[in-house]
This record gives structure tokens, sequence and C-alpha cells, in this order.
């Protein structure tokens, strides 16, 4: 039996639109289980990101809650979701948005210098770990606009596991890759899934989300279906991907 | 059509700039025609009140013995003198509230068809003609500035030199006599009634005469050249006290006046070079920003002129909206300040708004303005529409030499730092303004203290006394000078003591002051040496240039008859007559051969002025037949130009922070659209509002600090120039500024506060950046 982390009920996003409501997520049920790679996956406009931002907190639902350690998010302060964004959650854009005046060390190591309980030089420790491990060391005196785009995200991803978060956050963290740079991405996501990182990934990239154990679809805002899969591992991604593309079909995908 | 869409397109954009620009130009439009429209209307009505008075081209001051039929019939006769009119009068000396003022006061009958009346409370003139009644005194409101009476005062009527009081008067009335009434005029006339005059004139030692000479109406000299030309066929300017021209009056009683208007007409100048700063800035920040925007607009066929002549359009449009309401709140406010400067020259004001210099100037600006923003939108030609359209994002940071390392602890700062850094181009404009504001505010401030600066008045050469003795007998003065100076020197020590009388004397045919040293060696000079031989003189520099004499040169110098040469030996600076004075030697005075000048007055800086009042006490009481001693620094300058530098210091202080607040204001929105998505990013990663704030606000902070670095430096090195070329006028060529720690912290700090809280407040805006502009749909 899993932990959940966190837990999605009832939830709903809509936009005064034209006189009436543009209903995005429309009665959302959903729990993320500690330790799962869960992706969403869905149409363009199905609701995949506006999800992903009404569960970790940085949109507000309309509706529903979106319950996280007894704090529901959707009414939850500001102070209280600024609070959890450097300490239990971790954020990867598709477009990396690393700050273009800090070096790359400095854009992980400024999120870590947000959490109290751990000292400066724990941080700045762990930040060139972290980089080590996401093999851009070598360039972490770099300002992001000297380095190629896989660098910019795999120091976003660094950026956003630098504080041990329990559940990260990644919004398409490959689509503004080329094929190169979206397999070492995806690689190093697998890597923290594996080290018990718990993550929620946005895609629509079929590659994308053979790396979850869990694979959610989304269609005109409502959860359509849902796909298990075992653990991943490189030599059985073709039979991987064959089982999901024929699920994902069978979403009329 | 096409322009005019991207015109209002670009302005319903772009609100907050327009707006900015808009109260920058109210701001300016309505100082400026205010500061304009007083200058004029003081000018006016102190040109109408001499016409009014019928003020002739020469006022001379004479005694009985240097008056003659002679001298009458010779003026008259004169072939540039239309007529002239001899009044006899009293020459007193007015004593208020237990005070007695130095200067001479010709007390005369009332004349209401020359002398206009002012209401009780000097708002305008009045109607009421009455004469003084027996016991009451007419004074001009300059009497009121000066020594701070009010009508109802009793004061005492001293005749000629004497010690005691002749009568008590109570001032009646309050009158306008244009030619001495303004409070930066020593001499002064006053009204009584005709018993009172009567008793006046028969306690009198001797006559005295006020004689108006008036030139003939072909007579092409000025009245200073009238006034030389007379004294050279008649020498009545060497027999006379002294003597005023027509001209002199007006100049003297606008002086304050004009020397503060053009102090703020240059601070305009600062703030109009400031408004066209931020106007640059705002069209750079605009290209970068709209960089896609525009690219597109050219690929659709939009020449660069005509995207140019948008945002020319677009900023002269606001900044003829601001003139033009600037223009329109400008009657009201110059009506409502019109008499600001009243006490002072004593002549109500006639509120005239001064259209014409003040609409072309505007139109000038507009049209200064237009060339500028043109220039300032070249880098428009340089954009590329294949590279707008292809996505092209130009990075807001850039990479820089200087690496300031981010800390944990001061992490808000060190990362505002490394923003200021890493933007330095942005904050350029910014700099250059806030450094201008500490430039500007600094000199007001600098220059404040130094009329309080005994040691900075002493370096321009300005004599600064505490103890100050007017001598009733020099003889006896002489015998006990050592006594006296033991009074003093048993509760201080006496630094510099001054040892001299004044007298209007002839300098090549000009009427100027001069003072006339018994002891020479303590003189300060700004060049050259003090005249120590009795062939020796020291003039002020406006002189020299009013003369065109100089050091080294020889000059004839003549009273009552009596003139001798003397040679040039250096520039002395004084406030007295506004600079119009020279020095002079006791000896050589003599060697004119003038045996009665004897020294009238004796001041002494001490270093300890604790004890001042005591002192005086003391001398007063002991030595009462001999001298009055009173406690005030009588030649340093007064407290009319204090009060003139703090109203322009209110002023000043004011404008800075309202200009602070708006490019602040400006700046920021700016960089709100810039940093979007880096405050996206920093709220994502788990900063709070509060510390982004704070970010932000040290940023400008930052930007304050520097401005006041440059600022202080530029104030170091050009104040005293800047404030001598305005100063001049008042007789200071040569500033020497006290610079202290005080005049630095107060204008510092209230720019760095301004800069800080404007920015802190302003970045509430911060609030309503959505991390969603982070997520690619």
């Amino acid at each position: 039996m899993k932990n959940t982390i966190l837990s999605a009920k009832d939830l709903c996003k809509s936009f005064a639109h034209n006189g009436g409501q543009l209903h995005i997520l429309q009665h959302i049920d959903l729990d993320l289980y500690e330790g799962d790679f869960t992706v969403i996956m869905g149409a363009s406009g199905s609701g995949k990101s506006t999800l992903l931002y009404s569960l970790s907190g940085m949109d507000r639902a309309t509706s529903g809650q979106v319950i996280y350690n007894g704090t529901d998010l959707v009414t939850a302060k500001e102070n209280t979701l600024a609070a959890l964004r450097h300490t239990d959650f971790g954020f990867i854009f598709q477009q990396m948005h690393l700050v273009s005046n800090l070096t790359l060390f400095e854009n992980v190591a400024v999120s870590g210098y947000l959490n109290k309980k751990v000292s400066a030089s724990e941080v700045k420790n762990h930040a060139f770990e972290l980089l080590k491990k996401m093999n851009i060391a070598h360039i972490k005196t770099h300002l992001p606009s000297q380095v190629s785009g896989g660098e910019q995200q795999r120091c976003a991803i660094a950026r956003a596991v630098v504080n041990k978060p329990r559940l990260l956050f990644a919004d398409e963290p490959t689509g503004a890759l080329n094929r190169r740079n979206t397999t070492e991405v995806l690689n190093l996501l697998t890597e923290l899934n594996n080290s018990g990182q718990s993550i929620l990934m946005v895609t629509h990239d079929l590659r994308a989300s053979l790396r979850a154990n869990r694979i959610v679809y989304l269609e005109d805002g409502k959860i359509i279906g849902e796909l298990s899969l075992p653990p991943y591992h490189s030599d059985e991604e073709q039979s991987r991907e064959v089982q999901v593309n024929a699920w994902l079909s069978s979403m009329e995908w | 059509m096409g322009i005019l869409t991207l015109l209002k397109a670009n302005i319903r954009r772009k609100k907050g700039s327009f707006v900015s620009v808009i109260i920058l130009m109210i701001i300016i439009s309505l100082a400026l025609t205010a500061v304009l429209s007083i200058s004029e209307s003081s000018k006016t009505s102190i040109a109408n009140a001499l016409e009014y008075a019928d003020a002739p081209n020469i006022t001379t001051y004479f005694s009985a013995e240097n008056m003659s039929d002679e001298l009458m019939t010779s003026l008259k006769s004169h072939k540039l003198v239309d007529r002239v009119e001899s009044l006899t009068v009293a020459n007193c000396f007015l004593e208020f509230n237990g005070k007695k003022d130095g200067n001479n006061c010709y007390v005369q009958k009332y004349d209401s068809s020359k002398f206009r009346r002012l209401k009780d409370d000097c708002s305008d003139y009045s109607n009421i003609t009455d004469k003084p009644k027996k016991g009451e005194i007419f004074v001009t409101q300059g009497y009121l500035t000066r020594d701070d009476v009010k009508i109802g005062d009793t004061l005492k009527v001293y005749n000629d030199y004497s010690d005691k009081p002749v009568m008590e008067l109570t001032i009646g009335g309050i009158v306008v006599e244009p030619t001495n009434g303004a409070s930066t005029i020593g001499w002064k006339q006053a009204f009584v009634s005709d018993e009172d005059y009567k008793t006046l004139i028969d306690n009198s030692e001797k006559d005295y005469y006020l004689l108006k000479i008036y030139k003939t109406e072909n007579c092409e000299l000025n009245d200073r050249q009238f006034r030389r030309q007379l004294n050279v066929d008649t020498s009545v300017i060497d027999k006379a006290f002294g003597s005023m021209a027509r001209e002199e009056s007006l100049y003297y009683t606008g002086l304050f006046s004009e020397t503060i208007i053009s102090i703020l007409l240059v601070f305009l100048v600062f703030l109009m070079i400031i408004v066209l700063i931020m106007i640059k800035h705002s069209i750079s920040t605009s290209v970068e920003i709209d960089y896609v925007n525009l690219g597109v607009l050219k690929a659709m066929g939009f020449s660069k002129g005509k995207i140019r002549i948008v945002f020319v359009l677009q900023y002269l449009i606001a900044q003829v909206i601001g003139a033009v309401i600037g223009f329109a709140l400008a009657v009201p406010v110059a009506q409502l300040f019109g008499n600001i400067f009243q006490p002072i020259i004593a002549i109500p004001n006639d509120n005239t708004i001064a259209v014409v210099p003040s609409v072309l100037i505007l139109i000038s600006v507009l049209i200064i303005s237009g060339f500028f923003i043109l220039l300032s939108t070249r880098k428009i030609s340089r954009i590329s529409p294949i590279r707008a359209i292809s996505g092209f994002k130009k990075e807001i940071y850039f990479d820089s030499r200087i690496k300031v390392p981010i800390s944990k602890k001061l992490i808000s700062s060190s990362l505002a730092l490394r923003q200021f850094i890493s933007n330095k181009k942005r904050y350029i404009s910014t700099i250059i303004i806030a450094s201008l504001l500490v430039f500007f505010m600094l000199t007001i401030t600098s220059l404040g203290d130094t009329i309080n600066s005994k040691s900075a008045n002493e370096a321009m050469g300005i004599i600064y006394t505490e103890i100050s003795i007017s001598l009733k007998d020099t003889d006896q003065y002489d015998k006990k000078e050592k006594e006296i100076d033991e009074v003093i020197e048993k509760s201080t020590n006496i630094e510099k003591k001054y040892m001299m009388r004044s007298e209007y004397m002839s300098l090549n045919g000009e009427n100027i002051f001069c003072f006339i040293y018994k002891n020479p060696q303590v003189m300060n000079t700004v060049t050259g040496r003090a005249p120590l031989y009795d062939n020796e003189i020291a003039i002020t520099d406006f002189i020299s240039d009013e003369l065109g004499i100089n050091i080294g040169d020889t000059v004839t110098v003549s009273k009552r008859g009596y003139k001798a040469d003397f040679l040039i030996t250096g520039f002395i600076q004084t406030t007295n007559d506004v600079g119009r004075a020279f020095a002079m030697n006791a000896d050589g005075i003599e060697r004119m051969g003038i045996d009665d000048y004897d020294i009238s007055w004796v001041g002494y800086s001490v270093s300890d002025s604790e004890h001042n009042k005591e002192i005086a006490k003391e001398l007063n009481n002991k030595y009462r037949d001999i001298l009055e001693c009173t406690i005030e620094n009588d030649d340093s300058m007064d407290g009319t130009i204090e009060m003139a530098i703090l109203a322009m210091k209110a002023v000043i202080y004011s404008l800075s922070i309202i200009f602070a607040l708006v490019v602040v204001i400006m700046v920021c929105k700016k960089s709100f659209l810039q940093e979007k998505t880096d405050i996206g990013i920093y709220k994502a990663v788990g900063f709070k509002i509060r510390k982004l704030r704070l970010q932000f606000a040290v940023r400008f902070l930052i930007v304050a600090l520097i401005s006041s670095t440059i600022g202080s430096v530029l104030s170091l090195a050009f104040s005293a120039k800047v404030m001598s070329l305005l100063l001049r006028s008042i007789g200071i060529s040569s500033l020497k500024i006290a610079f202290t720690a005080n005049t630095f912290v107060v204008p510092i700090s209230l720019i760095c506060v301004c800069f800080f809280l404007f920015a802190y407040i302003v970045s509430r805006r911060i609030k309503k950046v959505d991390i969603k502009e982070l997520i690619t749909e």
C-alpha cells in the first residue's frame, strides 16, 4: 500500500469567457503516491498544465481541494505556498527558466539558501554534488546564455531537487530539447525516481511517458483513463512503448 | 491613418509612461510660469511704484555744511538736469523694541500724492490717504521685515547722532517708498505729522537735505552715467552723504527676488534635463520590450520614419498636455505666491502673468524635446524584421567582470547587487537623474550652511563678528581700548578685531560704498593683498568689472572736494551694497585731507560666543557714554538671505522628492515588464513576495547610493562655482562653501530613503506577477 502525498478532490478550474464559463478542469479526483513517477497526458488544450499547476499550488483552482500534508493548497495563504515551494515541492519548466544573470551553480544554490535549516556550506556542497550528478559541474560558473538547452534543463533539474522536495513537478521538461538532450534529461528523472523521488510530469511525448509507472489521461478537463506500469527498465523500452501506444490509441490520442 | 492608429494604441498601452511625462511636464511648466510671472510681476510693481512716486533719477542726502547756493545753481543750470527738488529732512535713527537700527532714516512730511499707503496687513495698496497724526510715524514695509515690528508698535526717534531720543512715536501706517523702501536697502525714509516734523527739525543740530535730481527727457545717459557726469561737473556726489540712482533702486529692490528666481530657473533647467533623460530611457526600454512588435510593423511595411514619428508624437503630446495644464495651474499659483517677495521689496505685487515669455520658453522646450526624442528613436532604424519575427529575444542581463557572490545571509541584498551589476546600463539614466538631484540638493544645503559658517564667511573675505560696537566717542574709546578688550578677554579670546567706518565715496566719479579700516592688516582679500599703506585701496570684483579697473591700476578717490590717487592692491568680497564697495586705510583718508572721519565701529570675532550676552551687558553698563555693544553678525549675510535660501531649499527638496517618485515609478514599471519571468522564477523556487520586494527596493537603494557619491563629488567640485555665478549679483563672486558631514547627511539620506521607499511601494506589483507566466502552453 503506497502512501498518498497529495490528494485532489472534486477539483474544478474555469474562466469567464465571452460572457460564459470555460471549464478547464472538471471535478478531478486524483491521488499522488510516494515514490511514483506519474505522467499526465492529453491532447493540446485538455488542461494538463492547468492541472499540474493547480496541484502544485502555483495556480488556484476555482473549487475543490488539493490536500497536501493536511493543508488545502486551494485556500492556503501565499506565504504558505511560497514556503512549500522551497521545502516540499520542486519545479521543472519547459523553457528551463533559469535566472539569466546567475551562474548555473548560483541558480541551484539560491533555492537552497532559502532553506533556513541548512547552512550555506551544506547548500553549496549539495549544489555542487547535484551539478556533478547532472554532469554540468565543469561549467558551473557559466551563465545560462553560455550553455546548451540540455545543460540548462539539467541545471533546472538540479535546482528543482536541491531542497530534496517530496514531490517534483515537471511541465514538459523535454519540450524544448533535441533528441539527445531529451534522453539525458529523462534518464536523470528516471534516476531520481529510482532513488525514491516522487515525480508528477506533464508531457505529450510518448518517449517521456514511458518513464512513468502511472499515466493519467486527460480530455476536456476530465480524467478519462489511467494506466499503471511496472518500474521503467531501458531494456524493456520497446515492449513498454507498444503497450503505452496501444493504451493511448484507446484514449484516441 | 496608420500613424494615428499606432499612436492611439501606443498611448493606450503605455499609459504609465504617458502619464509620468505629463506629470513631470506639469511640474516644470507650472514652476517655470509661476517663477517667471513672479519675477515679471515684481519688476513691474517696482517700476510702477517708482513711476507713481515720481522717483528722481538721483536721490542724494546732504548735511547743511556741504550744501550751498552755488551747488544748487550749478545743478539747476546743468544742461542734463531738468529740475532739482530740495527737501529739508530730519536725519534720525529709529529704535525698535529696544534695538537701535544702525541705518539713517530721513524723516519728512507725508505727501499722499507720492507715497501710497498699504493696508495694515500689507496685502495691497489702501485707499486711505490720511496723513500721520501727531505721535504717529509711517514707515516702509522694509522696516517691518528688517526690524520685526508691526503697526501699533512704539519706536524711539534719535535725532542726528545724539544719545537721547527726541520723541517716541507709534507706527500708524505703512507706506510704499520705492527708492529706499526695500528691506535690503539700508537708508530709509519715514513720514511724520507736520507738528512732529517741526519738532524734529527744531531739535536738529544742523539741517539735512534730501535732493531729488531729475534728468532732462532728451538726456541719453542712463541714471548712473548721468550721476557720474553730474559729479564730474558739479562734485555733487562727492559732497553728499550718499546717493541712489533710480536704476539702482529698481535693481537693489528686486535683487533678492531675482537671485532666488535665477537659482530656481537653473534648477528647472536641471529638471528639464531629467525629463529628457527619462524620455530617452523610456524609449530605449520600449524598443527593447517591443522589439518583436516593431519588427512585425516593419515587416508589414511601416517605414522606420513613420514608427519614429509615432514615438516622437507620443511623447510630445504628453509634454504639450503637461505644459498646458502646468501653465493653467501656474495662474492661481503665481497669484498665491506672488507676494512671497513683498516683505523684501516692500511693494505689493500686481500679479502679472508672464504669458509671452513663459509661452515662448515652453515652445522652445518642446522644440528641443522634439529633436531630442527624434534622436533617441534612432534605435528603431536598427530593428531587423527578420530577427524580430524569428523569435529574437534580447537577454536583459549581461555578463559582468564584477562577480559579487550570492550570500545566504544577505540573499536579498546580494541578489539585488547582482541584478544591478548585470544590467548597469539600464540604471545609467536613473543614476544621472539622481546624481543631478543630489548635486542640487547638496548645493543648496551647503549654501545654507555656508551662510552660518564663520570660517566660510572669513574665507570669502566677508567680515564675520560676534560682538559689535558702535562708537559714540572715538577719542574716549581710543583711551579705553585696552580696558574694553580686557573685558572681552576675561570670557573669551579675541580672534580678530575690525576697526572701521563706512562712507560713500567717489571712485573715478562713481558713488561707491567704502570701508575705511584703522587696522587694514585684518582685512581678508580674495586676491592680492590688503591696502596697508596710505596710497592703496582694495576693490571688489564687481567694481573691477564695472569700472574696468584692476590690481596695479591707479584710481582717483574723492569726497567733499578732497581727492587723491590710489593704487589698487587687491580684491575684497562683501555683501554690502551687493558688492559695489572698496576698502582703504584710515591713513589714506588723512592723505586725502579729510580729518574728521574717525572710526565708528569695532567688531570682534571671538573663539567662544557663549558669554557674549554678558560681555555686551558689561560693556554697555561700564562704557555707556563711549559705545553701544550688540551681539549680532552685522556684516555677515543677513537673515533675509537665510530665509530666502530656506525657501529655495524647501522648493528644491520638494521638487526633488516628486521627481524621485515619478522617476522610480517609471523605471520600476519598465523593469517589471522586463523582469516578469525572473520574478516568476524566484516565486516558483519559493521566494516570498516581501523578499522579492526588498530585493527590488535594495537595487534602487544601490542606485541612490552610487548617485549620492557622484552627486557629492560633483557638488564638491562645482557647487561653489555654480553658486558663485548665481550669487554674483548679491556680491559673492568667489563662494567658499563650508562642506561638513551634516551638509551631506540630510540630502543623501533623503534621496536614499525616497528611492528605497518608493521602489518598495511600487514593487507591490510583484504580488500580481503570476508564476503562470512561466507556463508554456
